[in-house]
């Protein structure tokens, strides 16, 4: 049955224009990202001190290189904002809609649907950070062609081509999984509430909150567990060398976040009223 | 349902279809969208049994249509469609009329006639009565919660009492005469307006009493037998018999919703 849910969550989500505009979004952004690169590649954030005593020769900007730079752009706001306006959607909009109760009319359980709402929302996610690698990879491709990955995070390292795409490709995976928890965020949202604007505009409103937070000295300590910062963890994928042990507690605390909101948002769910 | 606890919900539900109110649908998907959506949530049907049910409550052409371009009465009768499959034993549908002006009142109950001539059973809840009468063959009406009388649509219509209605100059005289002297069950309907409901006077009788009384009569209609004025009834002796039974207990009034 969840099969047939997950089936009918899919066709649901692929036939709004929302997504398809969400994707468009992400695609643009790659495009940008990309035009900028081309503009200032000469300007290479090289630091005076680095630039005296190093002399950069050959093609420091590559396919690599633009999807490097595109990440962290889009995984601050952007992402987290288009996954928050679709997933918010997917419950409020529906009881909205009234759907909702269409759709229990049938001989489907609350959980199968949620599950199957749950799979869709964070697969989305997922897909619109693979969009973004992927079209960076594409646009940077057509313009600047392959090479090396040039990484200029805590000084200058310079990866073959091919190590290089495994960290692109770490980094995108750990979007993939950033993204997703913001999913499941949202999701809860969109569960305990009955306006799918609400729902996204709570999602964002807890990223910026917590991103504020984040910024005040008083609350340092706490700063590692927010989920502001535990979504720009994919770019420590681009350190010289990756901290796995730091990178794994990030992962742990994400799942936390995951596992929270799946459980408040499935309580809620499985409860609420929805004939009215 | 049908035999099963509801505890089995889940697999009685695949031989059941419903239409709970207004039925919503995805306004940017069409007709046939929408209906292969909900119908893959009872595990997908095929695509001949979707062709029949949006032919028989006639909407075939209109299926590739997005359903933000259909008429009230199209989304209620498509929502009847979503309730037919796959194929049920039994229809649910809770108020299928609500909301649909003359004409799409007139399409479902044309639709309603049909279903019941092909061996569905539909389990149909409405306060349109005249509605109720002219379609079912079983009705059970609910008070507060309770099911106050059940039975065949023609039994039931036998236990309820004629009735007269009167419209006269001075309603409160007219119901001391009434209620008090001759113990006739009579309610002020409005200001002029008053319904007499028994079993051993007529029409004829109740005028001579008000006009032996020096109340002038001005209008003396006797009512039919309907389900309505059968509903009416039963529900005024049901609040009755809870308010007395209230008072005498001292436990406030409920909500008294019918």
């Amino acid at each position: 049955m969840l099969g047939a849910a997950l089936r009918s969550e899919l066709s649901k989500l692929y036939r709004q224009r929302i997504t398809w505009a969400s994707f468009g979004v992400v695609v643009l952004l790659a495009g940008l990202i990309t035009w900028g690169s081309h503009y200032r590649q000469d300007q290479l954030e090289l630091d005076e001190r680095m630039l005296s005593e190093f002399v950069v020769a050959g093609k420091t900007v590559t396919a690599l290189f633009v999807a490097q730079a595109a990440l962290p752009v889009a995984i601050v706001v952007l992402l987290p904002m288009l996954v928050a306006v679709v997933v918010g959607a997917t419950i409020a909009g529906e009881r909205q809609l009234g759907t909702l109760r269409t759709m229990m009319t049938r001989p489907v359980g609350r959980l199968t649907v949620l599950a199957a709402k749950l799979l869709t929302s964070a697969g989305f996610a997922a897909a619109l950070t693979i969009v973004l690698g992927l079209a960076a990879l594409g646009f940077g491709q057509a313009v600047f062609g392959w090479g090396d990955l040039v990484i200029l995070r805590g000084g200058l390292t310079i990866l073959d081509a091919q190590t290089g795409l495994v960290r692109v490709a770490q980094a995108y995976g750990l979007g993939c999984v950033a993204m997703a928890t913001i999913a499941l965020v949202a999701l809860m949202f969109s569960a305990i509430l009955d306006n799918p604007m609400t729902a996204a505009g709570l999602t964002v409103a807890l990223l910026l909150v917590s991103a504020v937070v984040g910024t005040m000295p008083y609350f340092e300590n706490v700063e590692p567990y927010l989920i502001s910062s535990l979504i720009t963890v994919p770019t420590d994928a681009f350190a010289a060398e990756i901290d796995w042990q730091t990178l794994r507690q990030s992962l742990l605390y994400l799942a936390c976040y995951a596992v929270g909101a799946t459980v408040v948002g499935g309580a809620v769910f499985a409860r609420r009223d929805i004939t009215c | 349902m049908l035999g099963a606890p509801l505890a089995q919900r889940l697999s009685v539900g695949r031989r059941v279809g419903a239409l709970v109110e207004a039925p919503a649908f995805y306004p940017h998907l069409t007709g046939w969208q929408n209906l292969r959506l909900l119908s893959s949530l009872s595990g997908g049907v095929p695509r001949r049994s979707l062709e029949r049910a949006l032919r028989t409550v006639g909407l075939t052409e209109a299926a590739h249509r997005r359903v933000n371009t259909y008429s009230h009465g199209m989304r209620q009768r498509l929502g009847i469609a979503q309730a037919l499959v796959p194929r049920p034993e039994l229809l649910i549908l809770d108020e299928p009329a609500s909301g649909l002006d003359p004409e799409g009142l007139a399409e479902v109950r044309e639709l309603m006639r049909r279903l019941r001539e092909d061996e569905i059973t539909i389990f149909l809840s409405s306060h349109l009565l005249h509605e109720v009468e002219a379609l079912c063959t079983h009705v059970a009406v609910i008070s507060r919660g309770r099911i106050v009388a059940e039975g065949e649509v023609g039994g039931v219509l036998e236990g309820a009492r004629p009735g007269v209605r009167i419209v006269v100059e001075d309603v409160e005289r007219a119901l001391e005469v009434l209620c008090e002297k001759a113990g006739v069950e009579a309610t002020a309907i409005d200001e002029r307006t008053i319904e007499a409901r028994n079993d051993v006077f007529d029409a004829a009788d109740i005028n001579e009493m008000l006009v032996r009384a020096g109340v002038r009569v001005q209008e003396l209609t006797p009512m039919r037998r309907s389900l309505e004025s059968f509903y009416m009834q039963i529900i005024r002796e049901s609040a009755r018999r809870t308010d007395d039974g209230e008072s005498e207990s001292g436990t406030p009034k409920g909500p008294g919703a019918v």
